[in-house]
């Protein structure tokens, strides 16, 4: 069989989630770890890379953002619909190595999706992580990702919230600002704490340089790169930073071994 | 061991090969391409080095990998045709050889690739001398071992080297020699093989100045296999096929990603990319360079960017 | 059958038009010379108007317009903003439409000459007939879409149709001539110290012209991440005469080209 052969699973729903985000839920047993993509396609229309944002073995939610034909046609579907998937492909967070320490998770924007994941992860194995810390901003209110969890989310953990801007009303009453900003102003020990981010990869280094401020060694900083993979299996080049292929070697680095990556 | 072919058996050899399947080799019209031989006549040995690398018939500019049929994708069931490439120098043969660890060695293998490995026979010759100024092959460290046969001309016959069982078969009635034949030494030589001092060297503006993306040096490299994959549906019946075509890393949106960002944004990072790529991160992934010293990108440059000159010196 | 909603069939089509400004009317050809492909296609779209080839043409409401030819009288500019007010998507189809092409040289020569030479009278040239400054459509309108060429590949038209039909933004052809040329194993005529223009023009014309040993006279227009002085140079290094090589920018995409900062008047 092709390396490039797709399945069909179904659409158990669609989760609208803001203007321009859109979830799938599938019905699949992929099952891909935190951190982990599958390449989502529409014959005729083209393939494109999404990121897992759930963790389980009954169905998959693909939170796919618009910002192109492929995944505007996917957001396009509807309920019953079946979606072309192959994968999972590259290296995930890791959630074994994790195992025993604090977790600080930060994200930004649709970045929060594949954090979900791991979430949903920890949920399932709770006893194994000690604190686990949320760091999550996004652009407004209106585009606050997963707006049903985020209650539930702050009760079970440390959970901090930015939008960038609040022109209208503030309904999750978090704070205004970028989530650099909430980073900066926390108190984190270093101490058998590790940090995931994920979002844009500005973002991710200004997080990164406040995180080292506060004493955290490049080998406790893990990030997920963005690249646009075509082939996701090593071969078509696209997603190649200076020898390391994005779609396997990554997405998620640790920050030691990306560190001063230029292009 | 090794067999002798007399050069007046060479055109029956070669007729022999036509029989066995679909022959490639040079021919040489308004310059020496690689060919389907319709006349075993038309093959010219001494014409340089073929315009095109052989790696177009492994991986071809541009494929259907998956039928598209009504909003489904299908396999593509089709036995590839059984061809002989004759005439191949070690700079495309040992191409393959490299492709082939992308293709054929890592976690998924790629079965259009395979197929077509399993199928092709490469007869590879030796270059007597380097077939071009821009040649600098022997500083790469080529191999003999990736094709089925090599031919070495001597004065009045071909030394036949058996390197595969697939070759022997074709030449099991010729007589056995034992002879020692060198592979072809080239005056260019790249001198440095680790360029990760030289990352922001200066010098690597001067070069990319000139470079006008046209992307000439990845289409000819013998092994830059770079694609893009997209769908080409016909709007009438919406089906179609699932393509991959041959990009490169020149090409301003190879790096663009959804949202209009483009990583590699100028030609300078785009023209390092390619250099890097094959001499050093293949090398730290695969402990063997990419590059195989063919020269073409030098040669079919239009603007003559010699990454070997800069490299050798300029880079201190 | 499918159980993707893209595959079923919309009740409605697409309403499509196929309008013409000044121009030789040779883009429009390209897509009704397309013949079999384009009889499916009309199954799938609604052509509601196409003067070219139909006698009974509608106004308004169109999903898709195609626009060939350049602005050259008030009523073209007429014309055009109609269409675009009546337009979901705009295209501009060829390279008159995209870049002025031949008909736009008339900016760097003496207009009134010009005139002279064409029109024996030129008492007609008024009214809606006035010429007015030779502009490509994207200089009076907003146009979605743009695809070049004197004229453009049939294969353009059926790629952007497909995303259309699909509900998808379409995609252009966006690599150099060299790229195909080189592709199809053909003698570098700029190597042949020839005036080929392809490293810097947008190919998609699968090197026609190279291959049968013309130099690329450039069409499609330039890409916009070309490197337009080294190409230059390379020309000037191939003895071309300087004069020579400003005609062939000035005849098809003069202004796209000053507007990369080359200097052709």
């Amino acid at each position: 069989m092709s390396i490039f052969q797709a399945k069909r699973y179904r659409i158990k729903e669609v989760l609208p989630q803001t203007d321009d985000n859109v979830m799938l839920r599938v019905k699949t047993r992929l099952n891909p770890q935190p951190g982990q993509f599958v390449e989502v396609s529409i014959p005729g229309v083209g393939e494109a890379p999404i990121s897992s944002a759930s963790c389980n073995n009954e169905f998959l939610d693909l939170n796919v953002r618009i910002v192109g034909a492929v995944t505007e046609a996917i957001t396009k579907m509807k309920k019953g619909e079946q979606v072309h998937l192959r994968g999972p492909y590259g290296r995930g967070y890791p959630m074994d190595y994790l195992r025993g320490k604090n977790i600080v998770l930060v994200g930004g924007g649709c970045g929060v999706a594949p954090l979900r994941g791991i979430i949903e992860f920890i949920d399932k194995h709770r006893m194994d992580y000690k604190e686990i810390y949320l760091f999550f901003g996004f652009r407004s209110p209106a585009d606050v990702l997963f707006k049903d969890e985020i209650d539930d989310w702050s009760k079970k953990y440390n959970l901090n919230m930015s939008v960038d801007k609040a022109p209208e009303d503030n309904p999750f009453n978090c704070s205004v600002g970028f989530v650099t900003k909430l980073l900066e102003n926390a108190e984190l020990s270093t101490d058998n704490t590790e940090v995931l981010t994920c979002g844009p990869s500005i973002m991710i280094d200004k997080c990164i340089d406040i995180l080292k401020s506060k004493g955290f060694s490049d080998d406790k900083l893990w990030e997920s790169y963005e690249r646009h993979m075509k082939c996701s299996t090593g071969k078509c080049g696209h997603c190649m930073i200076n020898g390391k292929y994005v779609c396997m070697d990554g997405p998620v680095f640790r920050h030691d071994e990306v560190k001063g990556i230029d292009e | 061991m090794g067999r002798v072919l007399k050069k007046e058996d060479y055109k029956s050899f070669l007729q022999k090969l036509k029989k066995e399947a679909e022959l490639i080799a040079p021919v040489t019209t308004d310059m020496t391409r690689f060919q389907v031989v319709d006349n075993v006549d038309d093959i010219d040995l001494n014409g340089g080095n073929p315009f095109f690398p052989i790696k177009k018939y492994f991986l071809p500019n541009e494929e259907p990998l998956l039928i598209i049929k009504n909003g489904l994708t299908k396999e593509i069931k089709q036995k590839p045709k059984k061809r002989i490439i004759f005439g191949a120098r070690l700079c495309d043969i040992n191409g393959i050889a490299i492709m082939d660890k992308l293709f054929l060695d890592h976690d998924y293998i790629d079965e259009k690739y395979a197929r077509r490995r399993d199928n092709t026979i490469v007869i590879g010759v030796n270059c007597l001398a380097p077939p071009s100024e821009y040649c600098f092959c022997s500083s790469m460290n080529l191999q003999k071992d990736n094709c089925d046969l090599l031919l070495h001309e001597r004065e009045t016959d071909y030394y036949i080297d058996v390197l595969s069982e697939k070759g022997a078969k074709f030449i099991k009635h010729l007589p056995e020699e034992e002879f020692y034949y060198s592979l072809p030494q080239t005056e260019k030589r790249l001198g440095k093989k680790d360029l990760w001092p030289y990352f922001a060297d200066k010098h690597w503006e001067k070069d990319s100045d000139l470079c006008v993306s046209c992307q000439r040096c990845t289409i000819l490299c013998p092994t830059c296999y770079c694609f893009d994959m997209y769908d080409k549906v016909n709007p009438g019946t919406k089906n179609g096929e699932r393509m991959r075509n041959i990009d490169s890393c020149h090409s301003k949106d190879f790096t663009e990603v959804a949202g209009g960002h483009v990583f590699r944004d100028t030609r300078l990072k785009r023209y390092r990319h390619r250099v890097l790529h094959k001499v050093q991160f293949f090398e730290d992934k695969f402990k063997r360079s990419m590059c195989t010293g063919c020269g073409r990108c030098i040669e079919y440059c239009h603007s003559k960017i010699d990454f070997v000159t800069t490299i050798n010196e300029d880079f201190k | 059958m499918s159980s993707l909603s893209i595959f079923k069939k919309e009740k409605k089509k697409p309403r499509v038009a196929i309008h013409s400004i000044t121009g030789c009317a040779g883009c429009q050809l390209v897509i009704y010379f397309i013949r079999d492909k384009l009889l499916e296609l009309l199954g799938e779209i609604n052509l509601v108007a196409a003067p070219m080839i139909k006698g009974k043409n509608e106004k308004g409401s169109y999903d898709i317009c195609f626009v060939e030819g350049m602005v050259a009288c008030q009523k073209d500019f007429d014309e055009l903003k109609k269409w675009r007010e009546q337009s979901k998507f705009l295209v501009a189809w060829g390279t008159c439409a995209t870049h002025g092409n031949v008909p736009g040289i008339k900016i760097y020569m003496d207009k009134e000459g010009v005139e002279n030479r064409v029109y024996k009278d030129k008492s007609h040239l008024d009214g809606d007939k006035r010429p007015v400054v030779p502009s490509p459509i994207k200089e009076c309108v907003k146009v979605d879409y743009e695809i070049s060429g004197c004229p453009p590949e049939e294969i353009e038209f059926l790629r952007m149709m497909q995303r259309f039909l699909m509900n998808v933004k379409p995609v252009v052809y966006n690599e150099p001539v060299c790229v195909e040329c080189t592709q199809r194993e053909i003698k570098c005529l700029l190597e042949d110290e020839k005036e080929c223009l392809g490293p810097m023009i947008r190919g998609g014309c699968n090197a026609l012209c190279p291959a049968v040993n013309h130099a690329c006279t450039g069409c499609h227009g330039p890409l916009e991440d070309a490197n337009i002085p080294q190409v230059l140079k390379l020309l000037e290094e191939n003895g071309i005469p300087k004069e020579l090589v400003k005609q062939r920018l000035q005849k098809y995409a003069g202004p796209e080209f000053e507007k990369l900062g080359v200097k052709i008047r």
